[in-house]
């Protein structure tokens, strides 16, 4: 299967071409839907959420900032934060980019770990999960692919707040000391 | 003086924010003041956003329906019909792109047209009802592959001829093959056949089964030798019928 790379399919939604739409979805409509499935857990509801996302790309295709990221990051997010929004109604969801924009725009930090994260592998992802302690990854795990909220990881694994919240920050930081190694090894 | 506590507090919530468990009303006012003042926290939050742009590919894959692709795609040429940069384009190449899932338009390789053309004739001949053609036309799979698929009412047969596959090594070969698929406007595919090499090593041709009239697109996918009872792979050729 040809693909296009990123930097083409980039240009094409820049000229609102709708061949980008395409070359997108035979991109990562695969990866999109695997992850919009596992969170809202019906196949249906996938599917429409799955149109959703490119459907909002398309009609905002000049909103792919390649200095925030990948293209492949972007599409993930998108996928997940609609996927979550099914979930749990429209209610107001910190994006990714939001919170974290000052530091991506700094090319240096966002060169070094796009370098990391492209040399990890599917397994390898899967190892530094396993090798999360339990609690952690069951806390990620649930934020990630469940979309639940601090309040809801707290209620459901009956846990304080700031257990949950030092458990995602420990997660993190664990993990990104494991990819970190797998990379360079 | 950057204070230890104050950055341990944000990166949690650089964290939650990361995953996804931060609601818009609870995240603080200042961390994005800190993160313009803390170099250590800039590189956490970039940490942290590399490592949760990589968590969806731990999970096991799945693909999508093939019906998702088609009917986005129907959507957004239909949005593009009238963008400036569609209506730059020349008009059969517009018409073309305008038209994802028949592209009615497509240049056909020689050898289908010809095909087509005989078999019409042969039907004409026979003072018979008209035939039907039907252009189908590569996806960005295999965006050089064109075809045509002709049906005959007289004797309700169909047959699809494509150029521009790759060869046996790639499909057809032991591998792979590649099925055809008749799908209804609303409703599953049905497979309708495989697509086998001619001798001239370029052609491919297919003799469906089922009433083309009655469905709304015909597609190609690869499939594992055998085939498949639903389309599992990756779609090759599509074609509004």
């Amino acid at each position: 299967m040809k693909r296009l790379p990123d930097e083409r399919i980039v240009e094409l939604l820049g000229s609102r071409a709708p061949e980008a739409i395409e070359a997108l979805y035979d991109a990562y409509g695969g990866l999109m839907y695997t992850l919009v499935l596992r969170i809202v857990g019906d196949q249906q509801v996938a599917e429409d959420v799955l149109q959703e996302c490119f459907l909002a790309v398309w009609r905002r295709a000049d909103s792919f900032d390649a200095a925030r990221g990948s293209l492949k990051s972007w599409m993930c997010a998108v996928a997940r934060n609609r996927a979550i929004d099914r979930v749990r109604g429209q209610r107001g969801r910190v994006q990714l980019d939001a919170p974290l924009d000052v530091a991506v725009n700094e090319p240096g930090l966002s060169d070094t770990w796009s370098e990391v994260v492209a040399a990890i592998t599917r397994q390898e992802i899967r190892d530094a999960l396993d090798a999360l302690p339990a609690e952690q990854r069951q806390t990620i795990e649930l934020a990630y692919y469940g979309g639940y909220s601090q309040a809801e990881i707290s209620r459901k694994m009956g846990i304080p707040l700031g257990t949950v919240k030092g458990r995602a920050r420990l997660a993190l930081e664990r993990l990104r000391i494991l990819m970190n190694g797998m990379a360079t090894t | 003086m950057i204070d230890s506590a104050e950055c341990l507090r944000v990166e949690e919530q650089l964290a939650l924010a990361g995953v996804g468990a931060l609601e818009a009303s609870e995240l603080d006012s200042d961390v994005r003041r800190h993160l313009t003042v803390c170099p250590r926290c800039r590189e956490s939050a970039a940490s942290y956003a590399a490592v949760v742009a990589v968590l969806a590919e731990a999970l096991q894959p799945v693909d999508p329906p093939l019906g998702v692709r088609r009917a986005l795609m129907a959507q957004v040429y239909g949005d593009a019909a009238g963008s400036p940069a569609v209506r730059a384009r020349p008009r059969l190449a517009r018409l073309w792109h305008a038209l994802p899932v028949s592209r009615t338009f497509t240049l056909v390789a020689g050898a289908a047209v010809v095909a087509a053309i005989a078999l019409a004739a042969w039907g004409v001949s026979r003072g018979a009802t008209a035939q039907a053609s039907y252009q189908v036309s590569g996806t960005t799979a295999d965006p050089n592959a064109r075809g045509t698929l002709v049906y005959d009412p007289n004797v309700q047969t169909s047959t699809l001829v494509v150029h521009g596959l790759p060869g046996p090594d790639a499909a057809g070969g032991g591998d792979h093959v590649y099925e055809v698929w008749l799908i209804p406007a609303n409703g599953p595919a049905s497979p309708a056949g495989f697509l086998t090499l001619q001798p001239d090593g370029s052609t491919w041709v297919a003799v469906l089964n089922g009433a083309v009239p009655a469905y709304h697109t015909v597609a190609v996918t690869v499939e594992p030798p055998g085939g498949s009872a639903t389309p599992t792979g990756i779609e090759v050729i599509s074609g509004a019928v």
